[in-house]
């Protein structure tokens, strides 16, 4: 075959084009220290990171949600711890009330500090979490879950309301998704904290926090000493129901922990996973870009030999 | 008659011309198109009839060019399918630097969207994660335009690019023309001139980058050429008429590129997969990036049809039946490029499922499973108020709006259906209990159907167990990086053959300066010694005139 000179030419600019090719995209994986620069690099590796890439923001997501159920539910822990002490609070004052050396006006000063506790009762059930959301309304969150005109008139008035007459919000409770379907709900409405226990006289129909304050109340004010009696009993139901609640809470808090541990884990092998196919292997790469300025260098080296030689130089 | 001066003469005349081919050779080593060029000289055998015959010394007989007509036929050929797959190549890789640019990337839009139905589900009531939602569903809509935009653009480029090479393509075919008239002077191919020959395979060769074709030469040396092969019948060339070539967009697929020739004349269409740049362009467009497009309306329309029918089974803030979050202004054209946000107040994200159950049951719950709110709203509101009671452990009664029905049996695990949505039980009730289906009157805290809308995310069914919305681009970029691999490893070796067929082309008709050296001598020394025989026969001649 005759060997011309474009052929030599050609194939020469040719072969270096190439080296310089693959030489720039080793240096663009060094630079960038990526392995992976576009999906043709590997297609099937740069699909798996796309959805591990996904799966690990959706985990990032979950974890975020726990952080938010958690929240909430130490909120509530923290306003039916609040509730616990005031009943205390309540059963004490009763405790007192009862002594039957007390007269009348002593009993309605007693009475007085029961009406704040009766206030701030009120107030923790209306309490929000850090998004405004009503902790204790269910569902019902464009207003609060107690009003307090009608919690007042609910104190004053002789006859006896039922407690859905004045709980504004509904049984419903809220539920977080923590994992994919997996939903936790987050506390407990209103209508299972503050009443849905029964009375000491074990009344067919449900009691109320409120309803066992207001006949504390009444009792004490009326200085009548066998209301006072029932209602320590009273007190002594709310209490347990009020610490079974706080148990409730507790349980959720603890799955929402070991549900934080999971993802955790979860997300740290998505990390490793990830950065095993995305992360360039230094020692490999920077070999290989040595090897391909030798290879380069070869080949301009050979050029310059090849492009000396011409017959030409030999005729004088 | 012979005699030594006129011998030495033809052997100067005939070396100066070899010498002149020599140096027109070298002058041209770098000419594109040119083929190395050889003079042929024969003896001038002289008179027949005389006793003793000498020679006469010697003649040029011509000078051709060194072509082989196989190999340049092949790499034209090769060539052309270079270029094919050439141009397939760098188009995959745009689309790929498009797609595959992870600041575009659709999973991360559609993740951010998920995200934010998630904080949403958290929290319900907060104005700001109902402002986040619109955001990102914003967000969603953006990226899909943008990624669509950007195919808009590959989409006019590659257009752009076909025009002007069907413009290149009509100017060639013109030019061939021209000298296929000027070769029609002569009879002979062998009488052509060489220039004019070279300018012919010149061009037939730069026509074959644009597309592939057969040309048939005429013993004249006039060719005529065909797209493809002869057997097409589609004449580029016929003797001195070159008929132009027209693309045009297709009626019915925007992204098909239809060529026609002899637009004006008698119009004949030219199919696709001709090979060359034009055959490149189109297998482009009708293939990887229709693909491609109708694999981001595919998620588009899912998207838009899944959130859609989510949104609209939940009741908004207010209490309103859920209208439609995405929309397209027109359903004929790609959805991807004009999907948007329909819904403007926070207040119209529907958080909340229509039905809400009133449990009065120490033991047992009424669950909801399924509703359709088609029927459930079917004039425009829900408005449902079904009351089960129980009048013996397995013995119902359902009371609506049409009053109360006849005792119903109930058997542990049946399905209760009420008009428009069904609901079963969780343990089996008493006698007693009772339980109230009803429309939901508190919507402001009900994150339900948000957490349906936020589920939608890894739910595989979407694409028939395909993948999810966070999967399916990974499958996208896979298709594509697959496309992006094959057609540079199909370019490689297209490459490799049209290099061996480049370097057959080369051998025959290519300069070798070693070559033109080695003749320069040979020649240069061959004049001189028929100088030499002149310089002879001038003292011969001298010796004659002295002798006397």
């Amino acid at each position: 075959m005759r060997v011309t000179n474009s052929m030599i030419f050609d194939r020469v600019i040719t072969q270096l084009n190439n080296q310089q090719a693959r030489l720039a995209a080793t240096q663009e994986k060094i630079s960038s220290g990526q392995n992976l620069l576009k999906p043709s690099d590997a297609p099937d590796q740069v699909a798996a990171l796309d959805r591990l890439e996904s799966r690990l923001r959706l985990t990032e997501r979950y974890l975020s949600n726990i952080d938010s159920v958690k929240d909430k539910l130490n909120q509530q822990e923290l306003a039916v711890n609040t509730m616990n002490d005031d009943l205390s609070r309540v059963k004490e004052l009763l405790i007192q009330g009862a002594n039957g050396t007390l007269d009348a006006s002593a009993r309605g000063a007693l009475a007085i500090e029961l009406k704040e506790i009766y206030n701030s009762m009120i107030s923790l059930g209306n309490r929000k979490d850090v998004d405004g959301t009503y902790l204790f309304a269910g569902y019902v969150q464009d207003k609060a879950p107690f009003d307090f005109d009608e919690m007042k008139s609910f104190l004053s008035n002789d006859a006896d309301v039922a407690f859905t007459d004045v709980y504004q919000g509904n049984d419903e409770i809220q539920s977080v998704t923590v994992d994919d379907g997996y939903h936790l709900e987050v506390g407990v409405p209103g209508s299972q904290l503050f009443a849905g226990f029964n009375n000491s006289k074990q009344d067919p129909e449900p009691t109320s926090i409120f309803a066992v304050i207001k006949l504390a109340i009444n009792g004490l004010e009326e200085n009548d000493v066998e209301k006072i009696a029932q209602s320590i009993d009273d007190v002594e139901n709310a209490l347990k129901h009020v610490n079974n609640q706080l148990a409730m809470i507790g349980s959720k808090s603890n799955t929402a922990e070991t549900q934080l541990q999971i993802h955790q884990s979860r997300l740290d092998s998505y990390e490793v996973a990830v950065s095993r196919i995305e992360d360039l292997d230094y020692a490999s790469a920077v070999t290989e870009l040595k090897n391909q300025s030798l290879a380069l260098q070869a080949g301009q080296a050979s050029f310059a030999q090849i492009s000396n030689l011409s017959l030409f130089n030999y005729i004088r | 008659m012979s005699d030594l001066l006129s011998i030495g003469t033809s052997g100067v005349i005939a070396y100066k011309r070899s010498l002149a081919t020599v140096g027109n050779n070298i002058a041209n080593v770098d000419t594109e198109g040119y083929s190395r060029q050889i003079h042929s000289t024969e003896q001038d055998i002289g008179s027949t009839s005389a006793l003793i015959n000498l020679g006469n010394g010697v003649l040029s007989e011509s000078v051709r060019r060194a072509y082989d007509s196989f190999a340049t036929g092949s790499f034209r050929n090769n060539t052309s399918m270079l270029e094919q797959q050439d141009t397939l190549y760098t188009y995959a890789r745009k689309l790929e630097d498009i797609m595959g640019d992870s600041n575009l990337s659709l999973t991360s839009a559609l993740d951010k969207f998920f995200a934010s139905a998630q904080a949403l589900v958290a929290s319900p009531a907060s104005g700001s994660a109902r402002q986040g939602f619109l955001t990102e569903a914003k967000g969603v809509a953006e990226r899909f335009k943008s990624i669509s935009q950007q195919l808009d653009q590959l989409d006019v480029a590659s257009a752009e690019e076909m025009g002007s090479r069907v413009d290149s393509l009509n100017s060639l075919t013109k030019q061939l023309a021209i000298i296929n008239y000027s070769l029609m002077a002569k009879g002979d191919v062998n009488k052509q001139p060489n220039g004019l020959l070279d300018q012919r395979d010149q061009l037939l060769q730069e026509i074959s980058e644009l597309v592939k074709i057969e040309s048939v030469e005429r013993p004249n040396g006039v060719v005529d050429v065909y797209v493809g092969t002869k057997d097409t019948g589609l004449k580029l060339i016929a003797d001195v008429t070159s008929y132009a070539v027209k693309a045009s967009v297709s009626e019915v697929d925007a992204e098909k590129l239809i060529l026609t020739l002899d637009p004006y004349g008698e119009p004949k269409s030219i199919g696709n997969g001709y090979g060359g740049k034009v055959a490149g362009i189109q297998e482009f467009r009708g293939g990887t990036l229709t693909a491609m497009r109708n694999r981001l309306d595919g998620i588009a329309n899912a998207f838009m049809t899944q959130v859609n029918d989510v949104q609209m089974s939940g009741l908004d803030a207010i209490g309103n039946v859920g209208r439609e979050l995405f929309g397209v202004n027109d359903s004929t054209q790609r959805a991807a490029g004009q999907m948007q946000v329909l819904l403007t107040g926070v207040d119209d994200i529907a958080t909340a499922s229509p039905l809400i159950v009133d449990q009065n049951s120490e033991s047992s719950s009424l669950r909801l499973k399924s509703w359709d709110m088609t029927t459930l709203a079917s004039n425009g509101e829900v408005d449902v108020n079904v009351s089960i009671t129980f009048l013996a452990n397995s013995q119902y009664e359902i009371t609506d709006s049409n009053g109360t029905s006849d005792p119903i049996d109930y058997v542990p695990g049946q399905l209760i259906e009420g008009e428009g949505w069904t609901a079963s039980f969780v343990n089996t009730p008493n006698v007693g209990d009772s339980f109230v289906v009803r429309t939901n009157n508190a919507t402001s805290g009900d994150n339900r159907n948000m957490m349906a809308m936020a589920a939608l995310q890894t739910d595989r069914s979407v694409f028939d167990g395909l993948g999810s919305f966070s999967e399916i681009y990974a499958d996208v970029l896979n298709e594509l990086g697959s496309t992006v691999v094959q057609s540079s490893i199909s370019r490689d070796a297209q490459q490799v053959l049209a290099d061996e067929a480049r370097n057959a082309k080369d051998s025959a008709s290519g300069v070798s300066l070693d070559e033109e050296a080695a003749n320069l001598l040979r020649f240069q020394q061959a004049y001189q010694a028929n100088a030499q025989i002149i310089q002879t026969a001038n003292k011969l001649f001298d010796a004659i005139l002295n002798a006397g």
